[in-house]
């Protein structure tokens, strides 16, 4: 056992106290009608909140924050929907995760040229980075969940709520 | 004399020669009964109606005052009033009904105004019974639904197949609902959001059905996804089409928890682990973690133990979202945090433990 590296056990109640349990956000989602919404829970069994944002053209959410396009500019939000202001023009770099469509498959690229590929059905309209590995597909009448997993593309069908 | 004259004249009917001649109808023409009268055939335990007239021939008005009928089988079923004052070339109508009551030959005595004839008839073999009337024909309804789920056996966090079927093809056009009630099984909150129907967001879903087809189609497809939510507890189905309303429970059961992402972070003070995921029996007592030097040796003072099980149950209180949780926790390092590269989790419930992997301390 490593000595002189210690973790401060005999503090843990306040470091609970500190800590705690909440819902899981999975990430916020643009739907068809232009709402930008929360997702929580888990893969597979997801909830879309209130909208944070409406008319909503465009979107991404890396995990820590995002960035939304509406017909007055684009705007960076926060892990909690939060506005964090107009952003002139969006800075230009390598992409952490890329996925794609490619003739009827899924592409997700890492970083370093690793690829995942999954068959897709249907025709894929749009596709955001919704949350640090997970991004939706727009299909004709339903939205797909897609997270990239360590070895795999995940699929799972996104709920829609309509207001 | 004037006296007697009045007298004469009101009794002169009831002194008139009996002139009431017996007829029997014979498709509405009068057929004289003299003597005796067949009146047929009839089926034990049915009946024979024979209508009968009786005409005034006389060319003064008389009295039809006596009608008797007597004989096994044999009884009026229409009687005239009586007695009657039936004017010159009149008639009264009546009828007997010949109701035998088993095979042979019967008879009966008919007297009008003190006149007999005999009536004879013949009881034969009853009727076989009379087939039921078909029902009137109506508008087909649509035939009852079967909901099927697949796969049969479920577990938390799932998103499955629903489809509502039929034993043979629809003989209309029909539109109907699929709806979704849940009752959680554990303790905490009664309700879990997570159980819907991705389609529409919530736990209603509307179907059609094409005549000639087997099955309902949700948006043209023909089978739509649900979520089982979180937490262990029934999926309670029901398919309303027409008047049927069935209904299917499914069951989702408790299990270890299922750890869905974790992740660390440092800070400035130390090192934070945050683990998602879910807890279907809502029973989660003790989280655990070991952190590990970047030589992948264990640090002091080795594996670190929280009683979480209070914590859950007010979370699991509270939450909307069924059993999904984000466990956040933080650790401050005496010495230099620099040099930790790793650490497990393990969470407990009453059914087991579920271990991450190991986590590298970014």
């Amino acid at each position: 056992m490593t000595r002189g590296l210690i973790l401060a056990a005999s503090g843990l109640g306040v470091l609970w106290a500190q800590s705690g349990l909440g819902p899981p956000l999975a990430g916020y989602a643009r739907d068809a009608a232009g709402a930008l919404r929360p997702i929580y829970g888990v893969f597979g069994s997801l909830v879309a909140g209130e909208p944070v944002a409406r008319g909503v053209e465009a979107a991404f959410f890396s995990g820590q924050a995002g960035l939304a396009r509406t017909a007055r500019g684009l705007w960076a939000f926060d892990a909690q929907g939060g506005l964090l202001g107009r952003v002139r023009a969006p800075r230009r770099g390598m992409p952490i995760l890329a996925l794609s469509e490619e003739n009827g498959e899924l592409v997700l690229r890492r970083p370093g040229g690793a690829e995942l590929r999954a068959p897709v059905e249907g025709q894929v309209l749009g596709i955001e980075q919704i949350g640090e590995n997970l991004f939706q597909v727009h299909q004709r009448g339903r939205r797909l969940a897609v997270r990239a997993a360590d070895d795999a593309l995940e699929f799972c069908t996104l709920p829609e709520r309509f207001p | 004399m004037m006296r007697r004259l009045v007298l004469a004249v009101l009794l002169a009917p009831l002194l008139a020669p009996a002139q009431m001649k017996l007829f029997v109808l014979v498709e509405g023409a009068e057929q004289a009964v003299t003597g005796s009268y067949q009146v047929g055939v009839a089926p034990a335990g049915g009946h024979l109606d024979t209508a009968f007239r009786v005409r005034n021939t006389a060319q003064a008005a008389a009295w039809f005052q006596g009608l008797t009928l007597a004989g096994q089988g044999f009884s009026f079923a229409v009687l005239p009033r009586l007695p009657a004052l039936v004017e010159a070339g009149a008639a009264v109508d009546f009828t007997v009904r010949f109701a035998p009551a088993g095979l042979g030959s019967y008879s009966a005595f008919l007297s009008v105004n003190g006149e007999t004839s005999i009536l004879l008839g013949s009881g034969r073999a009853a009727d076989p019974p009379k087939p039921p009337d078909p029902e009137p024909p109506k508008l087909a309804d649509p035939p009852r639904p079967r909901i099927v789920v697949e796969p049969q056996a479920l577990k938390g966090g799932q998103q499955a197949k629903v489809a509502v079927q039929f034993a043979s093809p629809s003989e209309v056009a029909a539109s109907g609902e699929l709806l979704m009630e849940f009752k959680a099984a554990v303790p905490g909150r009664g309700d879990d959001s997570g159980v819907l129907f991705p389609a529409t967001g919530v736990r209603r879903i509307a179907f059609t059905v094409a005549a000639g087809e087997a099955l309902a189609r949700f948006g043209g497809r023909a089978e739509t996804e649900f979520q089982t939510g979180t937490t262990a507890g029934l999926i309670v189905f029901t398919a309303r089409l027409g008047p049927h309303a069935e209904q299917l429970t499914a069951t989702v059961p408790s299990g270890y928890i299922v750890i869905d992402g974790a992740r660390t972070a440092r800070s400035a003070s130390g090192i934070e682990v945050e683990v998602t995921g879910y807890d279907t029996s809502r029973s989660a007592s003790l989280a655990s973690f070991t952190f590990f030097d970047r030589a992948g040796s264990v640090v002091a003072p080795g594996a670190i133990q929280v009683d979480v099980s209070r914590a859950f149950q007010q979370y699991f209180e509270t939450t909307e979202l069924g059993s999904v949780f984000r466990l956040r926790a933080a650790f401050p390092v005496s010495g230099d945090a620099s040099r930790i590269g790793g650490v497990e989790a393990v969470l407990s419930n009453s059914l087991g433990s579920t271990q991450t992997k190991r986590l590298t301390v970014q």
